[in-house]
């Protein structure tokens, strides 16, 4: 599914490099807030929710091709990430509720159209 | 040999995970396919990061080769003290600051480990630590064979393991969820395709050019044209499911830029035709299916000189071909395979249906390429394969002249990627064929008169399956791997990840997994030994 359209489906917001959003896939939505768990999950079609919001989240998307990262638990993005987020064209999401309310608000979304 | 080097600073977070982009954009830069990219550069990521967190400087050396990438990570530091514990998911000594950043869970040594095929680690506590690991990129190199033409969909394995069992060499794994090939014992064959119900696994893809297909590569559905003077070689039974005939199907094709169109077939029958005039060892195997020959020189090395000394459908017809642009429609990942090597470009059947259209024709049923006029017994379905070469291999059928053994039920025409119709190669389109109406009589091929080629080199044992290059380590791994198995629970339940316990013990001797794998397995003196 299209990430524009998932965020919208889902209701996020999205933060950074919108504009990506309209070309990125995603396919599958994996929360974790701890950066090792988010490395061996995620995919280049992953959505990756978590209530971290430092630059390592975008090196943690550069490394493994995920397109976006949904910053989960209300927290905003620091300087750095914004930074990296936009060098990087990873695109940024927000929710105001925690991660795992947040991936399973993405995960019925994705459904609809065969997403895991 | 490449070699990329970085200074790793302890506590800096800000320049932290350079030296793995950096080894990221190396192995890009190279070609390494993405799937490996990602374990070697997470492998990478996390030795940097304990390095960056634990210790006061450090130094990531990735040596990049044709077959591998080997990193190694020195560190002044205050070393590990209790190695084994510190391989345990979820054990961490990361400060808060670190775990304040979402470091320090715990996994990331483990984490290396799942990553990479080798990994050793040496500490010595208040002086530092080395971490060494390797990334294999080509397995299949090592025999001259060509890397598995499979690709697992991560997202849509469901990770039910169901592939697991249902590789015949023992060839997968499941790291985290994610089904990993040892290629080195792949066959090619398209028993895990057939067996998954997600539809997970495929003919691997390459990342395509905007149009015609570069020398080598798996042309992708976004190809939009072939190159001029193209020749286009397919099954039969793919062809009528494109056009009410053969005939048409040409035509079409034709239209669509094709110099030539020729069908597969037709050198399966050159080879059938050629392999016939030997008298080698009774019975004597057709070559005609890539995936048996390989699982022959991998599994069933005493039975090489029954194979007919001519080579495959598949790569007689590439060497008589050779030289003028070319593009493939295989109906497997073994001809796949043997076509990437020699630099020819390859269709999936998904992609031609795709690009072509299908629905207007008729499929073919299975038994097309059965080639009656050859009264040659065929054996069909990898398990069946086994058993006769297991027969063969006990001395009995000596008195049946020649045997053609197809590793799919039903032979190359009931290849799953052939019959998909889907949104996956593995398609479930079995009853939509049975169910269509029969085929008109097809037309013979058009042009080239297909020949069986000589072998370029004499069949080899692949030592794929060897447990050392040496005799006697080999032999003192065998002891190591009988006794592991004896000590594991026998259940081959599939939870560590490994088909069966004994595949289980074979991983921890070898160095691809370690004891704590098996969630029923409690031995903490030896733990973590290999």
């Amino acid at each position: 599914m299209r990430l524009s359209k998932l965020a919208a489906l889902a209701g996020l917001p999205l933060t950074a490099n919108a504009q990506k959003a309209e070309t990125a896939e995603v396919r599958r939505v994996c929360a974790a807030n701890r950066i090792s768990e988010l490395l061996s999950e995620a995919a280049p079609t992953t959505l990756l929710v978590t209530a971290l919001a430092n630059r390592h989240l975008a090196h943690v998307a550069e490394l493994t091709e995920s397109p976006a990262i949904c910053l989960a638990g209300g927290v905003a993005p620091d300087a750095a990430l914004l930074e990296a987020a936009g060098a990087r064209g990873l695109v940024l999401l927000t929710s105001p509720e925690d991660p795992a309310r947040t991936a399973d608000r993405l995960y019925r979304a994705l459904q609809s159209e065969g997403g895991t | 040999m490449d070699t990329c080097a970085c200074h790793i600073t302890g506590g800096n977070f800000d320049s932290a995970g350079e030296a793995s982009s950096l080894l990221k954009e190396a192995l890009k830069r190279i070609g390494v396919e993405p799937e490996l990219i990602r374990r070697a550069v997470i492998a990478a990521y996390e030795a940097e990061m304990n390095v960056v967190i634990h210790a006061r400087r450090g130094r990531l050396e990735a040596r990049i080769a044709p077959d591998r990438v080997e990193v190694e990570v020195d560190d002044e530091g205050p070393g590990i003290p209790d190695i084994p514990r510190a391989m345990t998911e979820g054990y961490s000594t990361a400060p808060p600051e670190a775990r304040a950043l979402g470091f320090g869970a715990g996994m990331g040594l483990p984490n290396i480990r799942r990553c990479a095929d080798e990994l050793s680690l040496e500490s010595s506590v208040g002086k530092g630590t080395r971490l060494r690991f390797t990334v294999l990129l080509r397995g299949g190199q090592e025999h001259g064979e060509s890397a598995v033409g499979l690709e697992f969909l991560r997202e849509r394995c469901t990770d039910c393991r169901l592939c697991l069992r249902a590789c015949p060499t023992s060839a997968l794994r499941v790291r985290r969820g994610w089904p990993l090939v040892l290629e080195h014992l792949c066959i090619n064959c398209t028993e895990c395709i057939r067996g998954c119900p997600a539809g997970a696994i495929s003919l691997r893809h390459s990342p395509g050019a905007a149009a015609g297909a570069q020398a080598g590569s798996i042309v992708g559905a976004q190809h939009a044209a072939p190159l001029p003077e193209t020749t286009l070689v397919l099954p039969k039974a793919l062809a009528a499911r494109i056009a009410e005939s053969p005939a048409r199907a040409v035509a079409l094709l034709r239209a669509r830029g094709y110099r030539r169109v020729l069908w597969l077939d037709a050198w399966r029958d050159a080879v059938r035709r050629e392999a016939l005039r030997f008298s080698p060892t009774r019975p004597m195997i057709l070559p005609t299916c890539p995936a048996v020959v390989a699982l022959i020189e991998s599994r069933y090395a005493a039975l090489i000189p029954h194979l007919a000394p001519v080579a495959s459908p598949i790569e007689s017809m590439a060497a008589q071909l050779a030289g003028e642009p070319l593009e493939v429609v295989v109906s497997c990942p073994a001809e796949a395979a043997a076509l990437v090597a020699r630099g020819v470009s390859v269709m999936s059947p998904k992609t031609f249906l795709s690009r072509f259209g299908e629905g207007a024709g008729h499929a073919l049923p299975p038994q097309t390429d059965s080639a009656p006029e050859f009264q040659i017994p065929r054996v069909t379905g990898i398990a069946d394969v086994i058993r006769t070469l297991e027969s063969i291999e006990d001395g009995h059928m000596g008195d049946v002249p020649a045997l053609e053994l197809f590793a799919c039920p039903g032979g190359c025409a009931a290849s799953p990627l052939l019959r998909s119709t889907g949104a996956g190669e593995a398609g479930t389109a079995g009853s939509e064929i049975a169910d269509r109406p029969a085929p008109p009589p097809p037309d013979d091929s058009p042009g080239t008169i297909a020949v069986a080629s000589p072998l370029r080199a004499p069949r080899a044992p692949r030592p794929g399956i060897r447990l050392d290059k040496e005799m006697a380590e080999a032999i003192r791994k065998l002891g190591r791997i009988d006794e592991l198995t004896r000590a594991l629970p026998g259940t081959d339940c599939g939870l560590c990840g490994a088909p069966t316990c004994r595949a289980m013990a074979e991983d921890v001797v070898l160095g691809r997994a370690v004891r704590r794998d098996c969630p029923y397995f409690h031995d903490d003196s030896k733990e973590e030994s290999r």
